[in-house]
């Protein structure tokens, strides 16, 4: 799953530790998205989408593996 | 003596209560080390080799508590909160991956127990602090890699 967290955040003027404190959560967890080492719950990425003011679908972008055997 | 191990039981819960678990991470810490300490002076340290990489390792695994607990403490002070969703998650999967290497550990104990002469309570202590050590190594491990398999 890729995600646009750093791309929105530069948009908005937003620091990881202004986006963390808005987001609930802690600033490591923040890179650890931007850096795509962490796929966030369905709640965490509602909240992020919700402090760009945007749906989730604009900021987590799922990619589906396809299965060569179908 | 049994009033003032009652009264002891009764200070210690009321810390546990009125602490945040943060602190209380550091302040088990400093405890464990401060027995440490005094279990190492009261052994007789001699600086031998075996000796050095005993308590060296068990040091490592006391940093380890004091650093998970300065880094809650460090958000708590950023206004971020001590866990979420990530580090609880971190935790889970660390405590998964090291149970899963220390059954391999503890097949290795019983071996050696029924094969070498080494004393059996010194070959449970080791087994007790390779599962410390396992389990440092392990959220070390998805410090490092992340969890963006899930």
């Amino acid at each position: 799953m890729n995600n646009r967290i750093r791309e929105l955040r530069a948009k908005f003027g937003l620091t990881q530790d202004e986006l963390a404190r808005k987001a609930g959560v802690r600033r490591e967890t923040i890179v650890f998205l931007e850096k795509g080492k962490y796929n966030p719950s369905l709640k965490l990425a509602w909240d992020i989408a919700r402090v760009f003011g945007v749906s989730i679908e604009e900021v987590f972008i799922f990619e589906e593996i396809i299965n060569p055997s179908g | 003596m049994l009033e003032l191990s009652n009264f002891v039981l009764e200070i210690i819960h009321i810390i546990f209560l009125t602490m945040k678990k943060s602190h209380l991470i550091i302040l088990v810490s400093a405890m464990v080390l401060i027995s440490v300490i005094i279990w190492m002076f009261q052994s007789g340290f001699s600086g031998k080799i075996a000796e050095i990489i005993q308590f060296g390792v068990v040091f490592l695994v006391i940093s380890f508590g004091f650093y998970i607990g300065f880094v809650r403490v460090k958000s708590m002070k950023h206004g971020e909160p001590p866990e979420d969703e990530l580090s609880k998650r971190m935790l889970t999967r660390a405590s998964s991956l090291s149970y899963y290497i220390s059954l391999y550990i503890w097949l290795v104990v019983l071996y050696l127990i029924e094969e070498t002469s080494f004393a059996g309570h010194t070959l449970i202590a080791g087994g007790i602090l390779a599962m410390a050590v396992t389990f440092a190594a392990s959220w070390i491990f998805l410090k490092v890699r992340g969890l963006g398999d899930e």
